[in-house]
């Protein structure tokens, strides 16, 4: 008994002393430097992610931290040109589309395999749309098969009830090896666009079958118990799977015999640090190379030690939401006297980055479709005055929501905006009581399902490079967001995505941007540019307007 | 002996039917019902109906809680909603990292606590004593994550001597075999992950030890002081024994009763502790785990969580109270 307890104590004291040993010394801890480029030593990118992938199953997911994964991985059949949402030739080198937008010829990339050695050909492409389009019980949920139903529409046979009732999918042919032939029910302008998303990557067959994709409904929850996208990941593109510590980290090396220009990475590496203060440590300790989500006010800290702030392009909007259906905002006035009453610039100087700019219009400034034409509304709290007075409305009592415990890519700080605008409108006569709910599910609960805001909050990040992604979105249906039913702009928006031809579509979608100006269902006020933080020594890092980046093109300066 | 274990089991069962109860309630709660916490932000009425039948939660109440009864005794609470994994799972992978996080931060609190607190009621008034006395105020006072930025600031950021993030160097590419990372580099003949696991453990382990330190050093002097003005410490500085004598047979073996109930209890504040300590250095473990599904209202590894989390509160009381009688046989008697 005295023995053991003295063995006890003895080990407790080894442990302690070894503990606070390694506290005091440990110079050559190897944390400190990420170790790349001098002699033999590999090229190791690591990336500060916020959170884990759901899966490396790309059909699956629909959410950015997986998509910044499985880009690297994967490819489509179109690509993207690096910091830009131009459509260029990806797995498929040309492709033709029929005059009646019904067919789709992709002529394939010859010579490409699959990190598994299988060989990369039409047959493979059908596969994965086939796929796509039979998928049966929990995958065709919205929340599960996001994309497919945003770009195609339903399955070929729908089994739960929340599934679009028609698809635009109706077949894929392998013509010959090397060309795919898309056809589709009904055209599609967006087709090309939404095929450059991730959700729509080229897996190899044999490994999505070897490893299987059953996804069950268990208990209150979805399961994704398949090993294709967890164990088993084949892809065509620049980097392939290693190991998947969750939690931990995600490692991938070079493909050693990808297609493209060989990248200058020989591994990369994503670690979840979920708190946005931890990942600035972590970068200004040299743990990590780069991390998305950069708060304003670090940008002088990271900048003086060395290191970079690089911007994404604005592709996205921020605007307060009128609740159009409410009688008061019914009246005209009422709805122009807010435009003019908000001060955009004066909150984007004190509460934004530098590179956010005014908004006018609910589109970026980037993407075609936008009405250069539109000047703006002016900050003008008099005739704001005036414009109410008009009004006649006499009770001017408005709930503003704004949600909680979240920072948006559009709004880093919803308290920030709230406080700078509602002082704004009670400057001008109106009375705002304030309504604040946590992010998630209830403040999009509130607002986009119940339709429970009178003013609020929000925006919106593109996905894609069509306008109808923005401004269809909003209003081409009714949505309790906004209660707004204007049949002449909804039946524009209709016509305009069954059109194929960009050069018909583009002037109904300027024409459509003046009518909303006019008839403001709510007012954009940002545009803001994301940051990313990147280590002093790494090159090659393009910012991309839907955020989606390819790590091939970045090196790490020897 | 066995009879008080068994008797400590079974005071399991009402607890855990009353949290089962609780937990199945709760979610019942929460807006829109559990459907609508599944489905997120772009669920349609039409969804959610569609989801609530596929999951059964059209039935009555009482059947969906014997439901969630059944499947909860078999350790099934379902997919965690972040990962798609079974809770079970994911907690069992990353209990280890938690409990090594645990039993550092504790190794911490009590080599530097019992020390400290007794160096500080032998020299009680003194400056050691004011800095022992002021130093456990701040431990009990700062709070962790405040302490873990600055730790981190210091030690990684400025003098770059420790990681600041994870539980290894993931460039190392170490095998785990245990999921005791420190153990693993040990039992796959690699002391250097070892070294590297016990330098990622260092920050995170100071930062949570705060609180319990504090608390033993307080509890330790305190008893201590209490002790040294017995009778029979008088006694036996009479009889002349050597102080060195005094001090363990008689001063600390009496001292450390309170101190052991102490540091069971504070095994609980090191468990509630970890959430926080393990968000901020990106530390895996189930605390981590937890404070992200308690973000994305993951409930059922918030469920999972609750259950499990007491259950061990529990068992480790139930061990305090035995270590208890065996340091005190008048507890053993009564």
């Amino acid at each position: 008994m005295r023995v053991h307890r003295k063995a006890g104590r003895l080990v407790a004291l080894t442990a302690a002393v070894g503990l606070l040993a390694a506290a005091c010394g440990g110079e050559d801890s190897g944390s400190g430097d990420t170790g790349s480029g001098d002699g033999g030593d590999p090229k190791t990118f690591i990336f500060g992610a916020s959170e884990d992938p759901k899966t490396l199953d790309a059909a699956y997911v629909s959410d950015g931290e997986s998509f910044r994964v499985i880009f690297q991985i994967y490819e489509t059949l179109v690509a993207l040109e690096p910091g830009t949402t131009e459509v260029v030739p990806g797995l498929a080198e040309e492709w033709e589309i029929s005059p009646d937008g019904l067919t789709y010829t992709f002529h394939l990339r010859d010579g490409v395999t699959f990190h598994d050695g299988e060989p990369f050909n039409a047959e493979a492409v059908c596969f994965n749309f086939d796929r796509w389009y039979n998928f049966t019980g929990p995958a065709q949920s919205g929340d599960v098969t996001y994309y497919w139903q945003t770009i195609f529409g339903g399955f070929a046979t729908k089994e739960i009830d929340s599934a679009p009732d028609t698809s635009r999918y109706q077949s894929c042919e392998a013509t010959d090896e090397l060309t795919a032939t898309l056809t589709l029910t009904e055209p599609s302008s967006a087709l090309l666009a939404g095929l450059v998303l991730p959700a729509f990557s080229i897996a190899s067959p044999k490994a999505i079958e070897e490893g299987g994709t059953e996804i069950e409904a268990t208990g209150d929850s979805f399961t994704y118990s398949g090993g294709f996208g967890s164990e088993v990941v084949a892809g065509t593109g620049p980097f392939q799977f290693v190991s998947w510590d969750r939690g931990e980290s995600l490692v991938l090396e070079r493909n050693e015999d990808y297609w493209g220009e060989a990248p200058a990475l020989d591994e990369i590496i994503f670690r979840p640090i979920a708190d946005p203060t931890a990942r600035l440590q972590a970068l200004q300790a040299g743990e990590i190379d780069a991390y998305e989500g950069v708060n304003a006010a670090d940008i002088g800290a990271i900048e003086g030690a060395g290191d970079q702030v690089v911007e994404r392009p604005a592709f996205n909007v921020g605007y307060v939401g009128f609740n159009n259906k409410l009688p008061i905002f019914q009246n005209p006035k009422i709805r122009q006297a807010i435009a003019h009453a908000l001060n955009r610039q004066g909150l984007l100087d004190a509460a934004y980055p530098e590179g956010a700019v005014v908004a006018n219009q609910f589109l970026p400034p980037d993407q075609w479709g936008y009405n250069d034409s539109i000047e703006g509304y002016e900050y003008d709290p008099d005739l704001a005055r005036q414009l109410i007075e008009e009004s006649g409305e006499t009770n001017l009592t408005l709930e503003f929501w704004y949600p909680s415990d979240v920072s948006r890519p559009y709004m880093p700080d919803p308290q920030a905006v709230y406080e700078s605008f509602a002082a704004d409108l009670q400057a001008v006569g109106f009375t705002i009581v304030p309504k604040t709910v946590p992010w998630t599910p209830d403040y999009l609960q509130n607002i986009q399902g119940d339709g429970l805001g009178q003013l609020h909050l929000l925006g919106w990040t593109g996905d894609y490079a069509d306008p109808d992604n923005f401004i269809g979105t909003f209003f081409r249906q009714d949505r309790p967001e906004f209660g707004f039913t204007d049949p002449t702009i909804q039946a524009k928006l209709n016509e305009a995505l069954t059109l194929t031809d960009q050069a018909e579509r583009e002037p109904l979608y300027e024409e459509i941007n003046q009518l909303l100006y006019d008839y403001i269902p709510g007012v954009p006020f940002v545009h803001n540019q994301p940051l990313l933080a990147l280590a002093g020594d790494i090159t090659g890092y393009t910012p991309s307007p839907v955020s989606l980046e390819y790590f091939k093109l970045v090196d790490i300066e020897g | 002996m066995l009879r008080f274990i068994v008797r400590r089991l079974l005071l399991l069962v009402p607890i855990l039917l009353g949290l089962s109860v609780l937990l199945f309630a709760w979610v019942r709660a929460l807006p829109g019902g559990p459907a609508q916490a599944l489905l997120g932000e772009r669920a349609t009425p039409e969804a959610v109906a569609a989801i609530e039948s596929q999951l059964g939660l059209d039935r009555p109440l009482w059947e969906q809680y014997l439901q969630f009864l059944g499947r909860a005794v078999r350790l099934d609470f379902g997919a965690s909603l972040q990962t798609g994994q079974p809770v079970i799972d994911e907690m069992l992978r990353r209990f280890p990292a938690t409990i090594e996080l645990a039993v550092a931060a504790l190794l911490i609190a009590v080599c530097v606590g019992i020390p400290l607190g007794y160096l500080a009621a032998r020299r009680y008034g003194t400056w050691i004593d004011s800095v022992a006395v002021t130093g456990s105020l701040l431990g009990v006072t700062i709070p962790i994550f405040f302490l873990a930025y600055l730790l981190k600031y210091v030690f990684s950021v400025e003098l770059g001597w420790l990681p600041t993030a994870g539980r290894a160097d993931p460039r190392a590419r170490a095998e785990h075999p245990t999921g005791f990372y420190v153990l693993d580099g040990i039992v796959t003949g690699n002391l250097d992950a070892s070294w590297d696991a016990i330098q990622h453990l260092i920050l995170p382990a100071l930062a949570l030890s705060s609180i319990p330190l504090a608390v033993i050093v307080r509890i330790t002097r305190a008893s201590v002081l209490n002790v040294v003005n017995e009778d029979y410490v008088r006694t036996a500085e009479a009889k002349g024994l050597l102080p060195g004598t005094i001090t363990r047979r008689h001063v600390l073996k009496n001292a450390m009763l309170p101190v052991t109930t102490v540091i069971g209890l504070q095994l609980g504040v090191l468990l509630a502790g970890a959430v926080l300590t393990e968000t901020v250095f990106a530390f895996a473990g189930v605390g981590k785990f937890m404070a992200d599904a308690i973000v994305q209202r993951d409930f059922p590894t918030i469920q999972g969580f609750i259950l499990v989390i007491a259950v061990v509160y529990v068992v480790i009381n139930m061990i305090v109270d035995l270590v208890y009688g065996l340091l005190d046989p008048r507890v053993r008697v009564s």
